[in-house]
């Protein structure tokens, strides 16, 4: 093997090497940038176990005022014929519950029952939320308020999202595609070379060598 | 199942356990919460005082609009339903958190304020966002009342807080946005691999470009010596480069004396003496310098062959800078070098090396017997490899 092909072996090893150490250093910054997760509360977790089990409908035992069982019943017929997944939890609204708000325990029932649908967090006359997680926009006209009658209104919203479809998700890409990405990481590399390269040449002018490296190109 | 939801269930409830906590109250982590109160309930009744604790949603109950009196009227409520003696601590998301005694040597108003100081002083010990939800203050509560002094120290406070679930540091849920944010576009992994991999590959192939480079002339790459304060560089001694008809004239007359001593020899001449002579005679007039300075070589060796001297060793880097003076080590190999180019290489400043008859580069780089045997200073057989390839 003479001393060209063998450098460029090792060359070509080195660049496997750093793509790996590229994708770790990619998933660092993800690890970093990313909040951390609040924790789960018994609260959510049971809706989240309930959902998980098949029940498109949950009613926390401290809301069957809210939502009688016959209504829980007729609400559950109703969310289990959408083809929209569907899930609705009823409690009583609380400031010491496991969660800072509304919005961060429909947060914590989509991350936690892992799986992609409407869901619908109804805490009280007035008081409620609908959130989705599906990979295309939910289209149709969902109702944004719970005033009213309980049942009456979570049946018109379950009927609001079984009557929308999910539109097909957005194929954008920041990158342009896998080819995009190819050339955009050829230009920051291409970019990053001759900076590199100029750090290492005044690394060795520091160290007291030429600025050049011995050697060329070929 | 249902909550208790009347204040008859409550009060039905609280006879079985005397701890009776909702999840709409149980701090996100409800059965912890009841089995660190019945412990605290169960030190009070050590001291003869029994409790009942009761954090529940708001009962279907006639209660007082404003949130303190409905929390005292719903206790009354619960202590006339249950109708024990003892310490009572109450609590539903829509009233504060009261307390009463009845028939124990307690005074409710002196723990409610202990409790008023406690909770004060474990809020100034809480980050942003963070408080004492109703299951905290009734731990409280159920600790001031089994103290002495119904009161707790700052230092108390802490441990409290510290020993079970009596803070809510629930946070915020990352909104789907945010992790789509910070997880960045599909395509980004793949942006860094390319990016990394083309960078190691040719700033790589360049590093180990210079690394071969350096190892097969480890003398080729010359440093700048740091600036002095004061004057200009130094610059390493050159020895003086002799014209190649003076080393052919040096190399002429010390053949001419070889051969003179060999015939005149009465002792047999070895093959080595022999083959140092004819090699140097071959080579003396040729028109390539380095096979002049070879036969230069090859008559001293041949002469100190010839008197049963040491091999005379002249520079490796350039015969004609004159015998070794001391040896170097390049690339982990040791060389004989003269003064001056030992000196050089002791400074990695290149040594002022013979080169090849082109001028192109040191004569060590090329390939051919020279090289291989350092013009004689490594390898004493040139004599031999000269015969051979004349043939």
């Amino acid at each position: 093997m003479t001393g060209r092909v063998r450098d460029l072996v090792l060359a070509l090893l080195l660049a496997a090497l750093a793509a790996a150490a590229g994708l770790g250093a990619h998933a660092l910054l993800v690890d970093v940038r990313t909040p951390e997760p609040t924790v789960i509360g018994d609260r959510v977790q049971r809706a989240a176990d309930a959902f998980a089990a098949g029940d498109h409908v949950y009613v926390a035992a401290d809301a069957h005022d809210l939502l009688p069982p016959d209504a829980a019943a007729r609400l559950e017929e109703l969310a289990a014929g959408s083809e929209v997944p569907v899930r609705v939890a009823v409690w009583e609204d609380s400031t010491d519950a496991g969660y800072r708000g509304i919005w961060d325990a429909v947060g914590q029932l989509q991350r936690v029952a892992d799986d992609e649908g409407v869901f619908v967090l109804y805490t009280g006359p007035g008081d409620g939320v609908v959130d989705d997680n599906l990979e295309g926009p939910l289209e149709g006209d969902i109702p944004s308020d719970f005033n009213g009658d309980p049942e009456r209104r979570l049946s018109e919203i379950v009927t609001a999202v079984a009557a929308s479809s999910e539109g097909p998700a957005s194929d954008w890409s920041y990158w342009g595609g896998t080819g995009g990405a190819i050339a955009a990481g050829l230009l920051y590399g291409g970019v990053a070379i001759p900076v590199l390269l100029l750090v290492i040449g005044l690394v060795r002018l520091a160290l007291g060598r030429r600025f050049r490296m011995v050697g060329g190109w070929t | 199942m249902t909550d208790a939801d009347t204040v008859e269930s409550i009060a039905a409830a609280l006879r079985d356990d005397p701890v009776l906590v909702h999840e709409l109250l149980g701090n996100g982590r409800t059965d912890e919460v009841h089995d660190a109160l019945s412990g605290l309930v169960e030190d009070l009744a050590d001291q003869g005082v029994p409790a009942y604790v009761a954090l529940v949603q708001t009962p279907d109950a006639d209660l007082p609009s404003s949130a303190d009196d409905a929390g005292d009227t719903l206790l009354r409520l619960i202590h006339q339903e249950l109708g024990e003696p003892g310490l009572y601590v109450v609590a539903t998301q829509d009233t504060l958190t009261a307390v009463a005694t009845y028939d124990v040597p307690l005074d409710a108003t002196s723990i409610s304020l202990g409790r008023y100081d406690a909770v004060q002083a474990a809020r100034d010990d809480l980050p942003e966002g963070e408080f004492v939800p109703a299951a905290g203050e009734a731990a409280v509560l159920l600790s001031v009342a089994a103290d002495d002094d119904l009161s707790l120290t700052p230092g108390e406070v802490d441990d409290l807080m510290d020993s079970g679930p009596w803070v809510a540091a629930y946070g915020d849920e990352p909104m789907s946005y945010e992790l789509d944010d910070a997880r960045g576009e599909p395509e980004t992994p793949l942006v860094f691999a390319v990016a990394f991999a083309l960078v190691a590959l040719v700033v790589g192939w360049r590093l180990l470009r210079a690394r071969t480079a350096w190892a097969g002339g480890a003398t080729s790459e010359p440093r700048t010596r740091r600036a002095r304060p004061d004057g200009p560089l130094p610059r390493p001694r050159t020895p003086p480069q002799p014209r190649i008809d003076t080393t052919r004239k040096q190399a002429r007359k010390l053949l001419a004396a070889l051969r003179r001593e060999v015939d005149g020899s009465l002792q047999p001449v070895t093959d080595e003496v022999h083959g140092s002579l004819e090699a140097a005679e071959d080579l003396v007039d040729s028109e390539s310098r380095i096979e002049v300075v070879a036969a230069l070589v090859l008559a001293e060796q041949g002469a100190g062959r010839l008197r049963g001297d040491e091999l005379p060793v002249r520079c490796y880097f350039d015969p004609r800078h004159g015998p070794t003076q001391r040896r170097v080590v390049v690339s982990d190999v040791s060389l004989p070098a003269c003064g001056a180019c030992a000196e050089a290489v002791a400074a990695d400043v290149p040594p002022a090396s013979l080169t090849t008859d082109d001028g192109k580069r040191p004569y060590w780089r090329a390939d051919s017997i020279w090289a291989a045997t350092g013009l004689g200073s490594l390898d004493p057989d040139l004599w031999r490899l000269v015969a051979e390839r004349q043939r």
